[in-house]
């Protein structure tokens, strides 16, 4: 780095008068940024989790959550998520390795399975919903449809984000941008694995044994 | 900024893992994922074991996850992701474990003992 | 100063139950909130004697920014002192809903947040807009809002310690008449604050020529923004300034060092959009169709969100690049009006 000053040779540089080029996008600050956003949607997650434990035994005389939660499914919903991961990480390796075919082939593969989830989940509310089990029948399912549905609704933004990154390396390629946003979806896709973790642990597995 | 920095900005850039540390926090995140399945669906052990058992591996769990999926380390983006995730783990944990409190006595105090006798007549 | 801060951040999160003390949580929890929030009183008083032995032994000039981060200390300190009485859970339980809880969250929200605003306004007015404020109006404006202040506030303590409940709109005790007249005096003399300060933003706009500021550094400052024209040009710096000292404009100002003159490069910057209003305000929308249950406008303005901010991803041309000779021509001009003044 050669960096000089108009002053004489002992006075320290106070500017630098050649710079790097940023254009490079070599340190782009923007997956920090995005990093900090999904602590700060952790928090949000925190929050409903704390609602959820504070309500979770709250029947008011209706269902409660051994008699509702159906396990098996939830292992189904849980593989999916998880497998979705995994393909989201070789979507993420063949990026690196700059096959664009690969990306959209794992990236597409990942949706599938983020679909599954959301569909299953879907039918898990339903099925809930048609035995009267409603988010308005008490506390408890109040806030165990809000914490699960806010998970299911991030992974539908996902999903929808994931349809746009398909149209978009179908477009461009594996450009700075594409790169840089492949990163971000691939931080959101991982985070919501983490909450899911949570959501079966706390509220289905927790809910079964206690 | 200094001169410092500009120089070395690879030691900023986020790491992005390889296949074989997905491959095994795949595994590692399926054994987590199936033993407290396992657990509490055949109900070999104790209620209030198996969750202690549940909650430990979740933990356990959320720490692979961001280890091997999220690619979270010291040395990524000069330690500011670790730093953001330590704080935001203060935050998640005050959050959660003070309302559990807080709740838990304010139910102890405040929620009526035995069924109340109804009203009289007016 | 940095570890007070940093304490301040974590133990911030450990006092949210000081509002609830009287709502039954029992001793335990009330003793463990109340112990946090006094602990607070600790790293916040760090931060105060800091400023204050910086202002130690320096040149003082009592300028308006100067006098409004004074009366800032004041005015905080007591209220931070009155918080700390009502952090001791008994207490509270006398004091809640009282007068007294109303004077203690006035006293740190003007004295905290309305008095330090007004100080960093009065400072880097110039900086933002070019001229500095009016400073006749400006010590009518603080001299209203600290003294009407200070009157109407007091009595309010005092009345709350004698029992008065907020929000009332009425009372029996005759003899809280005089205190509630006084506070009424002292608001009065806040309005005459407010209006002086409506007053000095446009008496300052109609003399801008008058108080503009030629040097980017009308205060002799000591950090680095003074080292640009007042406004700044869209890219700051021409170039990187490396920082040596704490005070770095003050240090090179000292060591006699004025940014180069020459050599200068074309500037790489992001282009201007109007996404982040347009996205605000389509969520504005989402939010209050969603408060009053209009759903058809929720369903819209949710959809309009989504699409608009895909339709954000597809634009591509994001930066550009200011060239040699405007930046040349922005610094000159900036130079010009140095050597002029």
């Amino acid at each position: 780095m050669s960096a000089t000053s108009a002053a004489t040779s002992d006075e320290p540089t106070f500017y630098l008068m050649e710079e790097d080029d940023h254009a490079g996008g070599h340190s782009s600050p923007t997956p920090l940024g995005f990093w900090i956003y999904l602590m700060s949607d952790a928090l949000i997650f925190a929050t409903l989790f704390a609602t959820y434990g504070v309500l979770a035994t709250a029947y008011a005389g209706g269902p409660t959550a051994r008699e509702l939660f159906d396990l098996p499914l939830v292992a189904l919903n849980t593989a999916f998520l998880l497998v979705s991961s995994i393909t989201y990480g070789m979507a993420m390796m063949d990026m690196h390795e700059g096959k664009t075919g690969g990306v959209r082939a794992w990236l597409a593969i990942t949706a599938l399975f983020g679909l599954a989830f959301v569909g299953v989940e879907l039918y898990e509310f339903s099925h809930l919903m048609a035995e009267g089990a409603t988010p308005q029948r008490s506390a408890f399912l109040s806030a165990f449809y809000t914490l699960v549905g806010t998970h299911g609704l991030h992974v539908t933004f996902g999903l929808i984000w994931i349809g746009v990154m398909l149209v978009q390396v179908g477009q461009r390629g594996l450009s700075v941008e594409n790169r840089r946003r492949l990163t971000c979806l691939g931080m959101f896709w991982h985070l919501l694995d983490v909450v899911w973790i949570g959501v079966f642990t706390f509220v289905y597995l927790l809910g079964a044994v206690l | 900024m200094t001169a410092h920095d500009h120089s070395h900005p690879v030691a900023h850039e986020a790491d992005h893992g390889s296949r074989r540390s997905y491959l095994i926090g795949f595994l590692l995140a399926a054994v987590l994922t199936a033993i407290p399945f396992w657990l509490a669906m055949s109900g070999v052990l104790e209620g209030r074991i198996t969750a202690i058992v549940v909650t430990v591996l979740a933990l356990v769990q959320i720490v692979v996850h961001t280890v091997f999926f999220l690619h979270v380390n010291t040395r990524s983006e000069g330690g500011w992701t670790l730093l953001t995730l330590v704080f935001t783990a203060i935050i998640v944990v005050i959050v959660i474990l003070g309302s559990l409190w807080i709740m838990y006595h304010l139910h102890g105090n405040m929620m009526p003992m035995a069924p109340q006798p109804p009203p009289p007549p007016a | 100063m940095v570890y007070a801060t940093v304490v301040i951040t974590i133990l911030s999160y450990l006092v949210w139950l000081h509002h609830f003390f009287t709502m039954g949580s029992g001793a335990s929890v009330n003793s463990f909130f109340g112990i946090a929030t006094m602990v607070i009183s600790i790293p916040t008083g760090a931060k105060i004697f800091n400023w204050l032995f910086t202002m130690y032994r320096g040149k003082i000039r009592f300028e308006l920014p100067m006098m409004w981060v004074v009366a800032f200390m004041i005015t905080f300190v007591v209220g931070g002192m009155t918080g700390v009485l009502l952090a001791v859970p008994p207490a509270d339980f006398v004091l809640h809903n009282s007068l007294f809880l109303v004077a203690h969250f006035h006293n740190v929200i003007i004295g905290g947040v309305v008095f330090g605003l007004f100080a960093g306004m009065t400072y880097w007015f110039p900086k933002a807009f070019g001229f500095k404020l009016d400073p006749f109006w400006g010590k009518i404006s603080f001299w209203g809002w600290v003294l009407g202040y200070w009157l109407a506030w007091t009595p309010i303590y005092i009345v709350g310690l004698m029992g008065t409940t907020r929000r009332v709109r009425h009372f029996d005790d005759p003899t809280l008449q005089p205190w509630f007249i006084l506070a009424g005096i002292g608001a009065l003399i806040i309005l005459v604050g407010i209006l002086a300060f409506v007053i000095q933003i446009a008496v300052s706009i109609r003399n801008r020529e008058k108080l503009r500021d030629t040097t980017g550094d009308p205060w002799d400052g000591r950090t680095l923004e003074w080292s640009t024209t007042s406004p700044p040009p869209p890219y700051n710096f021409a170039f990187t300034p490396v920082v040596h000292d704490l005070d770095a404009w003050y240090d090179m100002k000292t060591r006699g060092h004025r940014p180069p003159a020459g050599g200068y490069r074309p500037i790489h910057m992001p282009r201007n959009t109007g996404a982040g209003v347009i996205l605000s305000g389509l969520a504005l929308v989402l939010g209050f169709a969603m408060i009053w249950y209009i759903w058809w406008l929720a369903a819209v303005s949710a959809v309009a969100l989504l699409a608009y901010s895909i339709l954000h991803t597809f634009n591509y041309d994001r930066d550009y690049f200011i060239p040699v000779e405007d930046v040349a021509r922005q610094e000159g001009a900036g130079r010009a009006l140095e050597a002029g003044a």
